[in-house]
This record gives structure tokens, sequence and C-alpha cells, in this order.
């Protein structure tokens, strides 16, 4: 019984292959996020220093071809390279503090670990000329499915966001209400503490509520059955988050990330119902 | 969706790709924040801490707020709540310049005081304003001033010293 569990653990994890549909979604929405992140900092008339030119084109040209799919496996690794080198290179090595942020991180983590998923084989140049290959051979066309434990990995990312911001929280000057108090009063009240008698039952509300969520998050996600209701409190959570702090991308990768945990054959069977039929003449 | 399980060195480099980078994303915040890690890892190795993620979002955002009540005591004993807004003339909250509704540091709470101080001299040549403040920080409200004093008074020269 526990080696059979086991199993199917190791499997799902490992070997199981599916729709590659959710992972070219991902493709394609990661490199809007990059560019949305990334690209006004690195126009070439920016900074000339060679390194920051060198960094700037590269990350043009990968993130182009990454986005249209065009030999993807090189240029997916060719993005992750750039990404993580933003991180690491220009973040701490030269100074570049906004580039060490969390969000900046996750935008890397997203793209190494798509780099190792088959995120070429659906809605991609790369796709096209398989159907051209096929269909001049005449065999049939290639199926659009491939291993999916680097989007396991990236879901387990989620999850470990999820669970450690969850325990950095459980500490009393956060779940007494008060780091949630200088949150608000920072960004929207000023200096004067409503003198009021909702302000702090509220702030203590909100702090458990957060923690609790992010605990249930990190792992109820995983289960099919909770998924359908814990997937809109989660994009509503991120959503307020967007709208209430300066987080940056941040909201939109979680969003677009969440792809990760559905069932890729789901979504596909989904976007088959969504998807018109054919265009009569 | 299938199991396809492959065979030989294609198993062997999954394996260890996906142990490696799911030991990698673990062990950042379980080194960090669970176990305190600075950089000293065993054998003594000491590798840049900051190669490990930790996720502390906004750990310290928001700190430099500080929450602070004037109040003025008149020559008869009594305690009234000083409006700055209305005294250093921007009536209006959220016109107000930001420097007046947010007061993010001890020594800008005094400073503010004592413009008001030079407001409040205008109709009382010995003004008593006493300011109560406290400010954020990581581990909570610190309380910083408990209006025990008359900053109109205070020397000039007077800095606010940090409780330790």
């Amino acid at each position: 019984m526990i080696s059979q569990a086991w199993r199917r653990l190791v499997d799902f994890f490992l070997y199981e292959e599916a729709s590659t549909r959710p992972a070219a979604l991902m493709r394609m929405g990661l490199v809007a996020l990059l560019w949305s992140r990334y690209a006004s900092d690195f126009l070439l008339f920016r900074n000339l220093e060679p390194y920051y030119l060198l960094h700037g084109i590269s990350f043009f040209l990968a993130t182009t071809l990454m986005f249209f799919g065009a030999w993807t496996r090189f240029s997916s690794i060719w993005t992750a390279v750039t990404t993580v080198s933003f991180y690491y290179y220009l973040g701490f090595s030269k100074g570049v503090e906004p580039y060490t942020h969390h969000h900046t991180y996750l935008l890397g983590a997203g793209a190494v670990l798509l780099a190792m998923a088959p995120c070429g084989r659906s809605y991609s140049w790369d796709r096209w000329r398989a159907l051209k290959r096929a269909e001049i051979s005449g065999k049939p066309a290639p199926e659009e499915r491939g291993p999916q434990w680097a989007i396991r990995l990236l879901a387990l990312q989620l999850s470990l966001i999820y669970f450690w911001t969850a325990f950095e929280k459980c500490d009393p000057a956060f779940l007494s209400g008060e780091r949630m108090e200088h949150h608000i009063m920072y960004l929207f009240l000023g200096s004067d503490y409503p003198q009021n008698g909702w302000f702090h039952p509220l702030m203590v509300s909100v702090a458990w509520v957060t923690v609790l969520l992010e605990f249930v998050l990190a792992f109820g996600l995983w289960f099919k059955r909770l998924q359908p209701w814990l997937i809109p409190v989660g994009l509503v959570f991120h959503g307020l988050f967007y709208v209430l702090l300066p987080v940056g991308p941040f909201s939109l990768t979680m969003w677009l990330f969440y792809l990760a945990y559905l069932d890729p054959d789901a979504i596909h069977r989904f976007l088959d119902k969504m998807a018109p039929g054919p265009i009569e003449a | 969706m299938d199991v396809v399980r492959p065979v030989g060195w294609r198993k062997a480099l999954r394996l260890s790709l996906f142990l490696m980078v799911a030991g990698f994303m673990s062990f950042g915040p379980c080194y960090r924040q669970a176990l305190g890690g600075k950089g000293e890892l065993p054998f003594g190795l000491k590798v840049d801490r900051r190669l490990f993620r930790q996720w502390v979002m906004f750990s310290g955002f928001g700190t430099d707020i500080c929450d602070v009540r004037f109040s003025q005591r008149t020559p008869d004993g009594e305690t009234k709540a000083v409006d700055r807004f209305e005294l250093l003339e921007h009536p209006v909250w959220s016109k107000a310049p930001r420097t007046i509704t947010r007061i993010k540091s001890v020594p800008r709470v005094i400073h503010l005081g004592r413009q008001l101080c030079g407001v409040l001299r205008r109709e009382n040549p010995t003004p008593d304003l006493r300011i109560v403040a406290r400010c954020g920080s990581r581990e909570g409200w610190v309380e910083k001033l408990d209006g025990e004093e008359n900053i109109c008074e205070l020397p000039m020269n007077w800095k606010y010293k940090e409780q330790k």
C-alpha cells in the first residue's frame, strides 16, 4: 500500500507525460512578463557599458525567439541564463538592487524551469515546422505531449513560496496585526492611527487570514478537488496584493504559474472546446 | 496522463536534475529562515548566503512610519488635541504634503513639533506642546515619545536619543 502510494508519487513528479499546451502558454506569458519588467531597462541606448549592452542584446534576442517558439529548447535555455545573470550578476555583483527582489528571482526560476520543460511543442514555430515536415512525409502530426517533471517543479516552487512566506509571518509582530497596521498606515493613512474600535481587530484578522491562507495554498493547490475553490481565492489574493502593495509583476507571475498545478490534459481539452471550428469560406 | 519511465542515462539525468533543482529551491529558505544560516556550511565551507533565496517578502516594508499624536496643555491644566494639518495651513488631508501626513522618524516628529510650536507662539508666547509617538519596526510598534516633555521648551540643539 505504502509502496504503491510512493510509486504513484514518483510517477506524478517524475514520469508523467501530458499535453504541452499549458507549458506553451506559460512560455509566452513569461516572456510578456519579462519584457514588462526588464525591457525598458535594457533599451540599447540606456547604458553603453559592454556588459550591460551584452545583457540587453542577449535578453531581446533570446526572449523574442522564445516567445515565438523558435528553436525553443535553445532559446529558452538562453533566456534562462540571461535572467539568472540579471539576478545574480547584475543584482548582486553589480549592485542593481531592484534585480535582487523576490519577483525577479521568480521570473528567473520560471525561465529555468520552462527551459527544462517541453514548452515549444505547442503554439510555436517549432510546432509549425514539425507539422510541415509531417505533411510532406505523409506521417501523422506529432502529438503535443511531453514530460511534466519540470512543470511539477514549478508548482513546487510556488508552494515553497507560500509555505515560507507564511512561516516568516508566524511571529508576534505580524500575528498581533501590528505589521499589517504599518503597511496600511505607511501606504494609505499616514501617521494618524484610526481612533475607532475596528481598525486593530480588522488588522489582526487580516494578518491571521493571510497566514492561514498561505499555508492552505501551499498544500491545497496540489489537490484537484480543492483547486476549484482555492484557485479563485489565490487569484483574488494576488490581485489584492497588486493593487494594495508595490509588488511589481509578482502577482501576474503567480497567476500565470497557477497553470502548473492544473491537469495539462484538462487544459488541452478546455482549449479544444473553446477554439472555434474551421472558418467556412 | 500517461506514465513514461525513461531508462538508462536519461532516467539518471532526469532524476539528478529533479533532485538538484528541488533541493536548491527547498534548501534556500530552509537554511536561511529556519536555521538562520549565515553562509558558514559544514567542513569550513563559506558561501555567500545570498546565493540561496529566502522568502521574506515585505518583512521590512512599511516600518518607517510613526503613529503620532500632538496635544497642547492649556494654563488651566486641560489637554486638547492639536490638529497639525489645520495649524500648518493644510486643512485638506489628501492635499497636504506627504512629509506632514506620513511622519517617518522621531527626528521628523520633533521637527514637525517645533514647527507647530512656532505657530502656537503667535497666540501664546509659552506654549506647551506634548507629543506621544511610537514608530514601526520589524518587531511591531516601539514607543518613542511619551508626552512627558514640552517640546516647545526643549533647547534647539536637543536631539532625540534612541533608548537601548
